[in-house]
């Protein structure tokens, strides 16, 4: 069997988005009515699947129209994990702030304002396919590719800010459990704005497929967390 | 999203120890040391509305009539709580715990108890049981598990539950776990009501009673706690016996009781209860009890002896399962 360089683009990305559905219906059918924890990070799983999935849509798909709308969906998918890793930092493992109204209200109608303008010739002006990754060819509208970086970006490093606030003053194993935590989520995020913003920005689509597997080591971890005790 | 917060009763009893930022003791004293005490702790607040209640200082005897008060303040506020909070001493919180369940029946607010790892304000005799869990674990417990309890408390429990470390135990099942640190009590039969893994995730489908809640507000009986030890004679003044309602013995399983002590406990005359987890042989005149906890059989005889049932016997009430004490 021969394993092409496409094969394993598309094997990893399968592999990625299958490892987060799996971890997204685990932890939701844990519940979520009481667990805020459960809920935001069952749709941030969620979120990364829809990622890596619309990727490996976007790589396989042989219509170039589907493509490109299966492409504007991975970027809707990361205002997705941004948003959930957001409200998932302030509830765990417990809530650290009550977000007012117009917090959230500002939120939302920002994160609505841009999925709008993903679909529209605001984000990709043009896009067309090769036949592997280094040949495609990706035409963004640069100013909003800044925004939707920037907004990324904001809620992204607050999440980590939420986080890394909890490491004071608390007994060290649940210290110990915010931090290995902390340290997988932002492996998945550097490898992810790297791979899939910083060279997109400047038109090198050949890793895109690397970013969604990073998200893999925060799966670990918490199927660890979940699995490792024995009592029923 | 923005919803307003819980009301979340604090009831202090004992237990308040946690280490200030200088490595000393804080604790809850008196009525005037919550407000310094709370401050050390600001997450509390943002997790729920919460209003502490004084019962007992960190260094008073905690003894039945302390937990009687708790049972009157949590009977008091019911209408007000969405849930409550009872920190005590951790040598007590199993029996303080068990009070509550046989107090409180079918209560519908949730009732979570938690402690601090060491009790007491004198920090001389605890200079090294200190320092080892504070190198070892940062700390006196007592902040994370006050973070765990609260946000329990928010949620419905079937009845009163101790939250330490990672586990939630229903008091009828908890027993202390001596070869653990983290986690200083265990459920008997290893049947837990919920844990802290990844956030605290409490068990779906938990036995809930639907009966109107039953508060018992009597005083909880003085019984005479002994155990039994094969060979060895029993000697007991009759007025020493006299300041009690009841004895009740711990016995050997596979054991019959020997004919000198059956003759006495008929002479006695009170309420005598044999306790052994696994069986007991049947003993003219007393009660047998097992296949429950030592500290569950204990509390629900003083609870019993406290109460004047007059419609049963005192063998049917303390054979019967009233809050799922048995085992099965």
């Amino acid at each position: 069997m021969t394993i092409t360089t496409l094969g394993l683009q598309n094997f990893t990305l399968l592999l990625a988005g299958l490892i987060n559905l799996t971890m997204s219906i685990l932890v939701f059918s844990r519940g979520v009515k009481h667990n805020k924890i459960n809920l935001y990070f069952s749709l941030l799983t969620f979120f990364n699947f829809l990622w890596a999935f619309a990727l490996l849509l976007a790589n396989i798909f042989s219509n170039n129209a589907l493509a490109e709308i299966s492409y504007r969906t991975s970027y809707l998918a990361a205002v997705g994990i941004a948003v959930s890793l957001f409200y998932f930092s302030l509830y765990f493992p417990y809530k650290i702030k009550n977000l007012k109204l117009y917090n959230n209200v500002l939120v939302l109608i920002f994160s609505a304002i841009i999925l709008v303008f993903i679909y529209s010739k605001w984000h990709i002006i043009f896009f067309e396919r090769g036949l592997n990754l280094s040949n495609w060819l990706i035409d963004y509208y640069k100013p909003f590719y800044v925004v939707y970086s920037l907004f990324f970006l904001s809620l992204v490093i607050s999440a980590i800010c939420f986080l890394v606030s909890r490491l004071y003053n608390l007994e060290s194993w649940l210290k110990r459990r915010i931090k290995i935590l902390l340290i997988t989520i932002i492996v998945g995020l550097v490898f992810g704005v790297y791979f899939d913003l910083i060279l997109c920005y400047f038109g090198n689509f050949n890793y895109i497929w690397f970013g969604p597997i990073f998200t893999a080591f925060m799966n670990i971890y918490v199927f660890y967390l979940i699995f490792h005790n024995k009592e029923k | 999203m923005s919803k307003q917060n819980k009301k979340i009763f604090l009831i202090l009893a004992g237990g308040t120890c946690i280490l200030n930022d200088h490595g000393r003791i804080l604790a809850v004293q008196s009525e005037a040391d919550i407000n310094d005490w709370l401050a050390q702790m600001p997450e509390l607040n943002i997790l729920a509305n919460i209003e502490p209640i004084f019962v007992s200082g960190e260094d008073d005897l905690l003894e039945p009539a302390i937990w009687q008060k708790i049972v009157e303040k949590i009977s008091e506020k019911d209408s007000e709580a969405d849930g409550f909070v009872v920190v005590s001493k951790i040598d007590q919180l199993v029996n303080i715990s068990l009070a509550l369940s046989f107090a409180l029946q079918n209560f519908k607010k949730t009732i979570v108890t938690t402690a601090s790892q060491v009790s007491g304000t004198s920090f001389i005799d605890k200079k090294e049981v200190l320092s080892g869990l504070k190198n070892k674990y940062g700390g006196l417990s007592l902040r994370a598990n006050l973070i765990n309890a609260i946000q329990i408390a928010q949620q419905p429990l079937p009845a009163p539950a101790i939250i330490f470390g990672t586990r939630l135990i229903p008091a009828t099942r908890a027993v202390a776990d001596l070869a653990n640190d983290i986690n200083v009590f265990s459920s008997i039969d290893n049947n837990y009501w919920g844990k802290v893994d990844f956030g605290i995730n409490v068990k779906s489908g938990l036995n809930y009673n639907k009966q109107a809640s039953k508060i018992y507000t009597n005083k909880l009986a003085n019984i005479l706690i002994i155990e039994d030890i094969p060979g060895l004679p029993w000697f007991f003044d009759k007025k020493v016996l006299s300041a009690y309602h009841g004895i009740f013995i711990k016995i050997n399983p596979y054991q019959t009781l020997e004919k000198s002590k059956q003759d006495q406990i008929i002479k006695w005359k009170l309420p005598v209860f044999l306790y052994n987890y696994h069986l007991t042989s049947p003993v003219k005149g007393a009660i047998n009890l097992s296949n429950c906890t030592k500290n569950t059989a204990i509390i629900k005889a003083m609870w019993a002896l406290g109460e004047d049932f007059k419609e049963k016997s005192l063998e049917n009430i303390m054979t019967q399962n009233i809050i799922g004490e048995f085992l099965n």
